[in-house]
């Protein structure tokens, strides 16, 4: 009886664990909901002085970094950069960045400006984890 | 040993075995030792006839010859003539009746004693009380399948729809289409959810039915187990043997009869 009853405890209340593991569903950096570790980071950036027709371009580069190893598996993707300054719209593929860097780059900065990039993780069309980088041009 | 025992001893033996003298011998001793009764019974004159009682039920009837010996056996030798004989037998009416003896023949007597009118109503009441206690047994059993019925397929719903979160949980971690996985986790899994707690409630519900109708049973069992079963007061037996022992439910009695033949 005793036997019986633990037996059917277990039955009822092993199942159970699986509703808690369904509660926080958002760390699937695919996911539109991710509140993750941020998938994109700045690595570093610099400001290169070039001489134009236009006049001294101060080019900023801001190097990102992509954590891939926040993938739930090995996939190909499109990140979508949105400079917030202008809305300017870049797409990399995934096969296109040298391991988890990419380098983006904006002209005519001006100094000490911070310049912010919207970086999103996209695939088919539809927008996963996202998240903002700055850094200012010195 | 009984007079019967006398009486069949006397017409076997003496016929079969004993010759001459031993037989005269000992059909001077029964003369001394019993009752002039006996003496009638024990001639084997040509005056003497045999029945065959063929009775129904043929295992264990007695019979009463001329009111005096009661015997039990299945057949008789007697003096020619008419004897008043007394038939019954457990659950079964007395059957009086007067057979005549037809010398140096045996008889075949053929008689279905009928069952007694107290039997028929104790049958009649103890079917009552039978089908009474199956039928209060029948349903809580009837109960406790329906439970593990439903306890069973509510937990096959439970485990299906545990299965489904896991496929769900499996589907969101293997997904890399951010739409495909908004649909998931927004329609798809909280609908799965949904379905889950339904079905764990159910098969709670169901499970905690189960035991209650599994304790329920075992306690109707036990009281009906406790409801006092009909006993068979043999009414007929008191009047055949006189004192007899009913045994009841309480340890039972005995019980006696009177009869005053006014007739006479």
């Amino acid at each position: 009886m005793r036997f019986t009853l633990t037996l059917l405890l277990i039955a009822l209340l092993g199942p159970g664990c699986v509703k808690d593991e369904l509660e926080g569903l958002t760390y699937n950096p695919f996911d539109p909901a991710y509140d993750g570790p941020p998938v994109f980071s700045l690595e570093t950036s610099y400001v290169d002085i070039l001489t134009t027709p236009q006049g001294i371009n101060r080019r900023l580069t801001q190097r990102m970094r992509m954590d891939r190893s926040l993938l739930l598996r090995n996939t190909t993707f499109v990140v979508q950069c949105v400079r917030l300054n202008d809305g300017t719209v870049i797409d990399l593929l995934s096969n296109s960045l040298e391991g988890d860097l990419f380098n983006l780059v904006t002209d005519f900065t001006q100094q000490g400006a911070e310049y912010c990039w919207e970086l999103r993780l996209t695939n088919q069309g539809s927008i996963g984890a996202r998240n903002n980088v700055c850094s200012t041009a010195d | 040993m009984s007079p019967g025992g006398h009486v069949r001893m006397c017409s076997s033996m003496a016929m079969k075995r004993i010759t001459g003298l031993a037989c005269k011998a000992a059909f001077v001793l029964l003369m001394v030792t019993w009752s002039p009764g006996h003496m009638g019974i024990c001639l084997m004159a040509q005056d003497t006839g045999t029945l065959r009682l063929l009775i129904d039920p043929g295992s264990d009837f007695q019979f009463v010859v001329d009111r005096k010996f009661r015997l039990q056996q299945r057949e008789i030798t007697l003096s020619a003539g008419p004897h008043h004989f007394s038939f019954w037998a457990p659950t079964r009416s007395i059957v009086d009746t007067t057979l005549t003896v037809i010398p140096e023949r045996t008889t075949d007597f053929v008689l279905r004693l009928p069952y007694s009118a107290e039997y028929l109503e104790h049958r009649r009441v103890l079917d009552a009380f039978i089908q009474k206690r199956r039928w209060a047994r029948t349903w809580p059993v009837m109960l406790n399948v329906a439970g593990i019925t439903w306890g069973v397929i509510s937990y096959d719903k439970y485990r299906k729809a545990h299965r489904q979160l896991e496929t769900d949980l499996a589907n969101y971690e293997d997904n890399v289409v951010p739409a495909e996985i908004a649909v998931l986790t927004n329609e798809t899994i909280p609908e799965h959810k949904q379905d889950f707690r339904q079905a764990r409630d159910m098969a709670v519900i169901s499970a905690s039915f189960t035991a209650l109708s599994a304790g329920y049973t075992w306690w109707r069992f036990k009281r009906t187990g406790q409801w006092e079963k009909p006993v068979f007061d043999d009414r007929e037996r008191i009047r055949f043997e006189g004192l007899a022992y009913l045994p009841g439910a309480q340890g039972g009695h005995w019980a006696t009869a009177i009869t005053i033949p006014l007739a006479r």
